[in-house]
């Protein structure tokens, strides 16, 4: 019954979210989108964003949550600045998917599901299929597919990766990088 | 859509079902039985568990029975190769990732999963591979404990949690075979209506905490009874199970009955049922000895303790007359048991100081418009006065959730507390004492006028036509009446209205039509009426008027009264003015306490008497709507040779009866069935109800404000989970749902009186300090203090019987 402090994206980007919501007939349709613009505030979904989404929505926490961890482009937990999601499904795996895999991760120093320590990258594996085969095998970075990768391509990404970090980082910056592969 | 009828054959036998039934009610109809896992009668259908796939004639697919509507010449099979081989492979599926671990499992036994593998399912698994792991004995609210690897995801849990109590807190979470049942993180699945999920679980993913591991489901013995946590009067059974001890409560479950309940039970009546096999019962009868101070009780033989009792009973009559002697109580006793204590009052000590209301209540019923509790499924306005339905009638907030929610009733509050009401509804503030102020506005609204009525709802009140159904919580005469005037003035306008009174205990509407008020004779005949005594064996002429409960107790601190018996009623706890109850129990007068527990009260008692559970007696119960139920062990029940080591208290009143007059309080069990049967409260009957013009200001309690505008009006809440006896010597069930001294301000007031939420508060009121912690909600109108009752530690009381509350802020710092 206390009155919450209001979650910073809510109060700052307060227009952004009312387009949204009346972008749709009913407020509830608009809730994927919504916690894409959380997750984008934060780098993943905090309890408090979750809870921020239902009451912009009129859902409950739970309801909300439910929907987050069925989506597997929402986070929970934090996130390293780009995720790498390598697909290891059967077209990939023949085109080298399996060689590029153990490539990365000794590139990186993790295993898959580990963010580095620098927090710049998060690595992903994937068993499904991330439909993309006419370019296997594919890495996706973020919501962005590099494809017909090579171990020589993914050390460009990476280079590519730090590199774009190292500037100011403009937001967009991120889909150049990854679409110019 | 009356009489019109659909065709149709399955497995070849001609049935006919109204248009829109589905194929799998049509089946039972037929006497077919279909398999079912997520279907539920009360829950819409989702068809997720496919168990229930049919053959239907021109569909090249199975069709699952459970979502199928009927159509003119339908003709379906479920005794195909085809549909049996169906019902294998969905078992089979389910049971890829099941533990199988039936023999530990509470569910095993009566276990869907269980019987239909047995009855269709593949004698065994061709699964290689390892079984995925979930979590396990995952604690998912106060009394709910949960096994991901057992669970099939019917989803009967989360759809109930959804459409019926419309809470939205339990949810599936993940994917496809990661699925889970779950929460939002650090929310618990707390609703009140939580234990419904275990009931409805197909297989033992749900686990009661109280009954996991306690009993296999074929060692118990059933016994039906009739819920006495409040006056719904839900249909419950009780689970016992036995040993060379005797036979432990273990368990109680639904007994669905439509009418009341719909096979819904709220956690109180589900799981408060430990205090019946406390250790704290009081085990054998008490007195205080001679000289010695109130509070020293020392046991006693029962001999001795009847003996004290005749002895000065005889003593006062021989001094004060029959008008020195009072009886208070009858709330849980059965109707039976109001009878004799009434008749024990009025016939053999000859006086009419006899009243049922102990916490400060006018009434339990009300003859006007008299409702049943399922007219509020096809109400069109639903008007809440003064009542928390959710808190004292849980079962019947369900139907009002449903109304509101997807029947599009509107609904309305009215009183200085908003209801915590789960669906969407206006507010009308009222100030304690003042609800008929509102009341009388409202009904004006419906001539046209109404000031103050928001005109949204004027408008609304205008325009919606049918049905009216009104709760009130029998407290303020004054709103009473208004809300008589209210529900006429509807009816004048030839629209329908009912009215149902939320009485304060299981029974109070059975005590007061058995005559356990000091104005009315059993059957709501007038007690000053001649005819009617002499119908009833008594004097023409009362030796005095009755005294209400407020006014015995005012007579027994002013001497006047110097016997006071009270039967399960803690009224140091229940009593709106804790001063006065405490100063007459304090008083001079002999007081007799029949009870289970010590209670404040009973502490103070010169005699206690130890009384029986509700499990020990047979007799009926009438509920809020007056239905008279039958309840208790009857002769042909396993459980009736359960142990009984305290009295029932009704064996104590004709024991009282004998030693006083020398022969029987009633010839029989015959004769007393006759006398309730002409008191209108014959079994399976619906009882009478109060006429409006006995509605007294005197037996009020309510709030009386007093002084200027400065300090807050203290408003009782109830609470559901807190009370007397039965919640608070029933450790287990206290330590999963513990009761916090919270108070409620509205934010205006709050901020008034320099509190934040979640200040330790000192509130000062007549007498002394209580002291709170603070909660700020608009739910509280402004000016008024909200105080739930029955909250340890919490004398809610010291604050409604002594005017205005003044708010001492930050008790800590001042302390500190």
């Amino acid at each position: 019954m206390m009155e919450k402090q209001a979650v910073s994206w809510v109060v700052e980007r307060h227009e952004e979210i009312e387009a949204l919501i009346n972008r749709y007939p009913e407020r509830r349709s608009a809730v994927l989108p919504l916690l894409h613009l959380a997750q984008e505030a934060r780098g993943y979904l905090a309890t408090e964003d979750v809870e921020a989404v239902a009451e912009l929505v009129g859902m409950t926490p739970s309801e909300v949550t439910g929907i987050v961890s069925f989506y597997s482009l929402l986070h929970r937990q934090p996130r390293g600045r780009y995720t790498l999601t390598l697909c290891q499904n059967l077209p990939c795996v023949l085109a080298g998917a399996e060689a590029l895999a153990q490539h990365l991760r000794q590139r990186l120093g993790i295993a898959p599901g580990e963010t580095t320590p620098d927090g710049l990258l998060t690595l992903e594996e994937t068993h499904e299929c991330l439909a993309a085969c006419d370019g296997a095998p594919v890495v996706q970075v973020n919501l962005e597919y590099a494809t017909h990768m090579t171990p020589e391509k993914v050390d460009r990404l990476l280079e590519a990766l730090r590199a774009a970090s190292q500037e100011a980082a403009a937001p967009d910056g991120e889909e150049d990088d990854a679409g110019g592969l | 859509m009356s009489g019109e009828r659909v065709s149709l054959t399955i497995d070849g036998r001609a049935v006919q079902v109204p248009p829109g039934t589905l194929v799998l009610d049509a089946a039972r109809q037929a006497g077919v039985e279909i398999p079912v896992f997520c279907s539920h009668d009360q829950l819409d259908p989702v068809a997720v568990c496919r168990i229930c796939l049919v053959e239907v004639e021109g569909s090249r697919k199975l069709v699952p029975a459970c979502s199928e509507r009927v159509r003119e010449g339908m003709v379906v099979r479920t005794d195909t190769p085809q549909v049996a081989e169906a019902r294998k492979s969905v078992l089979e599926f389910l049971l890829i990732n099941h533990p199988l671990d039936c023999p530990v499992c509470d569910k095993g036994g009566e276990c869907d999963l269980q019987d239909l593998t047995y009855q269709y399912g593949p004698a065994l698994s061709r699964l290689a591979d390892a079984k995925m792991r979930k979590p396990k004995a995952v604690d998912l609210g106060p009394f709910i404990v949960l096994d991901e690897e057992r669970c099939i995801l019917c989803r009967r849990c989360t759809r109930f949690d959804h459409q019926v109590a419309q809470e939205r807190t339990l949810v599936v979470g993940q994917r496809a075979h990661e699925a889970l049942i779950t929460t939002a993180e650090g929310v618990p699945y707390a609703s009140v209506f939580s234990g419904n999920t275990i009931e409805l679980c197909p297989v033992g993913a749900l686990t009661s905490k109280f009954y996991r591991f306690r009993a296999r489901p074929w060692d118990l013995v059933r016994v039906d009874e009739i819920c006495h946590g409040c006056p719904v009067g839900c249909h419950i059974q009780l689970h016992f199970r036995a040993n060379v001890e005797g036979a432990r409560l273990e368990r109680v479950v639904s007994r669905p009955f439509e009418p009341i309940d719909d096979g819904w039970l709220c956690d109180r009546g589900r799981f408060n049922y430990g205090f019946v096999q406390s250790p704290e019962r009081i085990a054998q009868p008490l007195v205080r000895p001679l000289g010695a101070p109130r509070g020293t009780l020392v046991p006693t033989s029962w001999e001795e303790a009847f003996r004290r009792v005749v002895g000065r009973l005889q003593e006062v009559l021989a001094t004060q007359g029959p008008q020195g002697v009072g009886f208070i109580g009858g709330g849980r006793l059965t109707n039976e048991e109001a009878y004799l204590l009434q008749r024990l009052a009025r016939q053999v000590v000859g006086t009419e100081n006899v009243d049922h209301r102990v916490a400060g209540e006018a009434a339990a019923s009300l003859d006007v418009a008299p409702g049943r509790i399922t007219d509020l499924d096809r109400a069109a306005v639903i008007l809440v006065v003064g009542a928390h339905p959710g808190q004292s009638a849980p079962v019947v907030d369900l139907r009002i959730r449903r109304a509101a929610a997807r029947q599009g009733a509107l609904l309305l509050t009215l009183g200085p507390v908003d209801p915590e009401l789960r669906v969407p509804h206006q507010f009308l503030p009222a100030a304690p004492g003042h609800l008929a102020d509102r009341l009388e506005a409202l009904a004006q609204s419906l001539a046209g006028g109404g000031e103050g009525v928001p005109p949204r709802v004027a408008q609304e009140l205008h325009e919606r036509e049918g049905l009216l159904v009104a709760l009130w919580d029998g407290r303020e005469a004054a709103a009473g009446r208004a809300l008589a005037a209210f529900l006429q003035t509807w009816q004048a306008q030839g629209r329908e209205a009912r009215l149902l009174v939320v009485g304060d205990q299981a029974n109070s509407r059975g005590a007061e039509a058995a005559g356990l008020r000091p104005d009315l004779l059993p059957g709501y005949r007038l007690a000053a009426d001649p005819e009617a005594r002499r119908q009833a064996g008594l004097a023409p002429e009362p030796a005095a008027p009755g005294l209400s409960t407020q006014a015995m107790l005012e007579h027994a601190v002013a001497g006047r009264l110097g016997f006071l018996y009270l039967v399960g009623a803690n009224l140091v706890e229940t009593f709106p003015d804790r001063a006065l109850a405490t100063a007459a129990l304090e008083s001079e007068a002999f007081v007799v306490v029949q009870d289970l527990f010590l209670t404040e009260t009973a502490r103070l008692a010169d005699v206690v008497l130890p009384a029986a559970p509700f499990t020990a007696r047979a007799g009926h119960l009438t509920n809020l709507e007056g239905r008279v139920q039958a309840t208790g062990p009857r002769s042909t029940d396993p459980a009736a040779g359960l142990p009984v080591e305290a009295w029932t208290d009704g064996q104590i009143f004709e024991h009282l009866g004998e030693a006083l007059q020398g022969r029987p309080l009633v010839a029989g069990a015959g004769e007393l069935a006759t006398a309730l049967a002409a008191a209108g409260l014959g079994s399976g009957t619906f009882a009478g109800a109060l006429p409006v013009a006995l509605l007294h200001e005197a037996s009020d309690g309510s709030p009386t404000p007093s002084g200027s505008g400065e300090g807050l009006v203290a408003a009782p809440l109830p609470t559901i989970h807190g009370g007397g006896g039965t919640s608070r010597f029933d450790r287990a069930y206290g330590e999963r749902r513990p009761l916090a001294a919270v108070v409620y301000l509205n934010p205006e007031d709050a901020q008034r009186w320099g509190v934040v939420p979640g200040d330790r508060v000192g509130l000062e009121a007549g007498d002394g300090v209580v002291e709170a912690e603070v909660q700020v909600t608009r739910r509280v109108m402004a000016g008024v203090l909200g105080v739930p009752r029955g909250v340890p530690g919490l004398a809610w009381n010291r604050l409604t019987g002594a005017g205005r509350v003044r708010v001492r802020g930050r008790l800590l710092e001042e302390v500190g």
